[in-house]
């Protein structure tokens, strides 16, 4: 009977030792939390937006001008108007125009500029977003004043996630058909790509008229 | 003419002869000479050669430093950040022009690439980063963030937006292996009917990859995905699968665009992988090291190399470590 209760007050105290020496969490989750001890990229990609890109948003490339470019030549178009970040396949565009809404689709709301019967030339993209386009675009943030890259990429992430809490929400309320929508974005484009039919952009700045 | 009044004339034509025949070849010589004299010495200074990416990395980078006139020499850290300070001090004692190097770590590596500054020897990055924008003269790596976006969407849409996978990671020591997951997590975590059902490191290795997929086989028999960090994982992974006749229920993603990868996914078995271009970077880093010692000073600390997707659909478009 002795020899039971030993065992029992074994267990439980092998019990308490083992729950409170192991937990497990996730190895990025970990990595993260290290990393932005040192680095804040929320507050970063906050004070890059209000303060650094929406001073030059005036330095958008025109839309029209440039699929007008992208129709002639892609490459000359990439390297007169585009941005690109070290050996990179593709280029990134800063662009503003103004369009009228002919579809509203999951993905994205589609524009057209020239005529609303027209094709749409532009998409502006509403669901979630990834990427660098943004970030790179601006040529506002230069990859070689980060010591990690992780920094670099952590910046991308945190102004998609203003994009979409604060740009999209109140568009993808208001947005109907044929109406006329104001917007500065961001694109990129391959050397490589074909014929664009309609752009997919990043919104930065959404104006519905 | 009296023959005293040639001899003048006479002895000159001669020394005249004399000096342009003999100059000649004597230039001619010293050109070859030159030619095909050593520029000196450059260090390849590898992560591990246990992976047939690494090898080509390292060979590409050793065969460009030698078509630009330099010895070079390939070094093996075998992952191994000790090992590797030893190769350094060897280099720096040994008087090498230069180093083209693939770190085991990005902190571990930097005190070595220090070291070799301070000793007047540039260090060029290939691939692998460190975490410092002043040891490394320039650092060439791939854009794995990027890479890894466009993998975790093409991810989701063969997951057809819901199902459960495993995540193995490379060495954690090395910043790829977090660019690369956060890049796949970036898009996959947005989507809340694909679990991520286990996490763990095979540190970029295919046997260990093997190992650890059969354990998480055993855990979680029934996922739909596993997300690898680089291709000899995938391998790995894919291994362990076929051993316990899941190789087609499981989806197989993975990253480098190594040559049995390339063709596994020719053959349907791996879903995915993405591109880098290894002999690009090292023949950049080759390169920016002869112009450097030539004399050139300004070069970019961080240069992202570009990557690409290849799946079933456009594997025709690729080979083994790059494009056809």
């Amino acid at each position: 009977m002795r020899r039971r209760y030993k065992y029992v007050v074994y267990v439980i105290v092998l019990g308490f030792l083992f729950w409170r020496s192991c937990y497990f969490e996730r190895l990025d989750e970990v990595r993260q939390a290290q990393e932005q001890k040192a680095f804040d990229p929320a507050e970063f990609a906050k004070d890059f937006w209000n303060n650094r890109l929406q001073r030059n948003l005036d330095r958008a490339t025109d839309a029209r001008m440039l699929l007008d470019a992208l129709d002639a030549d892609v490459e000359e178009a990439n390297s007169k108007y585009g941005r690109r970040l070290g050996l990179a396949g593709s280029y990134y565009h800063l662009l503003a125009g103004r369009g009228t809404v002919v579809s509203i689709g999951q993905d994205g709301v589609l524009l057209s500029m020239r005529a609303p019967e027209s094709e749409p030339e532009i998409m502006i993209i509403t669901r979630n977003i990834y990427g660098n386009a943004i970030r790179d675009a601006s040529g506002l943030i230069n990859v070689s004043d980060f010591p990690n890259s992780r920094d670099f990429n952590n910046i991308s992430e945190q102004i998609n996630k203003i994009v979409m809490n604060e740009v999209l929400p109140a568009f993808r309320q208001e947005v109907k058909e044929a109406v006329t929508v104001r917007f500065v974005g961001a694109a990129e484009i391959k050397q490589d790509q074909g014929q664009i039919r309609c752009l997919p952009i990043v919104p930065i700045l959404l104006e519905i008229r | 003419m009296s023959k005293k009044a040639l001899m003048p004339l006479a002895t000159a034509a001669i020394v005249a002869i004399t000096l342009l025949s003999g100059c000649k070849p004597k230039d001619e010589s010293r050109a070859l000479e030159e030619a095909t004299q050593s520029k000196g010495r450059i260090a390849v200074v590898i992560s591990t050669l246990n992976n047939p990416w690494f090898v080509v990395l390292g060979e590409t980078a050793a065969e460009r430093a030698g078509q630009l006139g330099y010895e070079a020499t390939i070094f093996d850290s075998q992952n191994d950040t000790a090992k590797e300070t030893d190769h350094f001090e060897n280099i720096i004692a040994a008087g090498y022009k230069a180093i083209l190097f693939n770190p085991t770590d990005a902190d571990g590596s930097i005190s070595n690439v220090r070291k070799a500054k301070v000793a007047g020897i540039p260090t060029f990055c290939m691939d692998r980063e460190i975490n410092s924008t002043d040891a490394a003269v320039a650092q060439i790596l791939s854009d794995n963030y990027s890479g890894c976006v466009k993998l975790g969407q093409y991810f989701v849409e063969k997951l057809n937006k819901k199902g459960a996978y495993v995540e193995l990671l490379g060495l954690v020591g090395d910043n790829n292996t977090w660019n690369r997951s956060q890049g796949f997590h970036s898009v996959v975590d947005n989507y809340e009917d694909i679990k991520m059902v286990a996490q763990q490191t095979a540190e970029f290795d295919r046997n260990k990859a093997m190992e650890v997929m059969e354990s998480m086989l055993q855990a979680h028999p029934n996922i739909n995905a596993v997300f690898c960090g680089n291709d000899a994982m995938a391998m790995g992974a894919y291994q362990a699968l076929a051993a316990a006749g899941k190789a087609k229920d499981v989806m197989v993603f993975g990253y480098d665009g190594a040559k049995d990868v390339v063709d596994s996914i020719n053959d349907k078995k791996i879903v995915a992988t993405v591109m880098q271009f290894p002999r690009l970077m090292a023949k950049t880093a080759a390169e920016w090291a002869d112009q450097y010692l030539l004399g050139e000073t300004s070069f970019p600390q961080k240069v992202p190399v570009a990557v690409e997707l290849v799946n079933q659909e456009n594997v025709d478009r690729y080979t083994a470590y790059g494009k056809r």
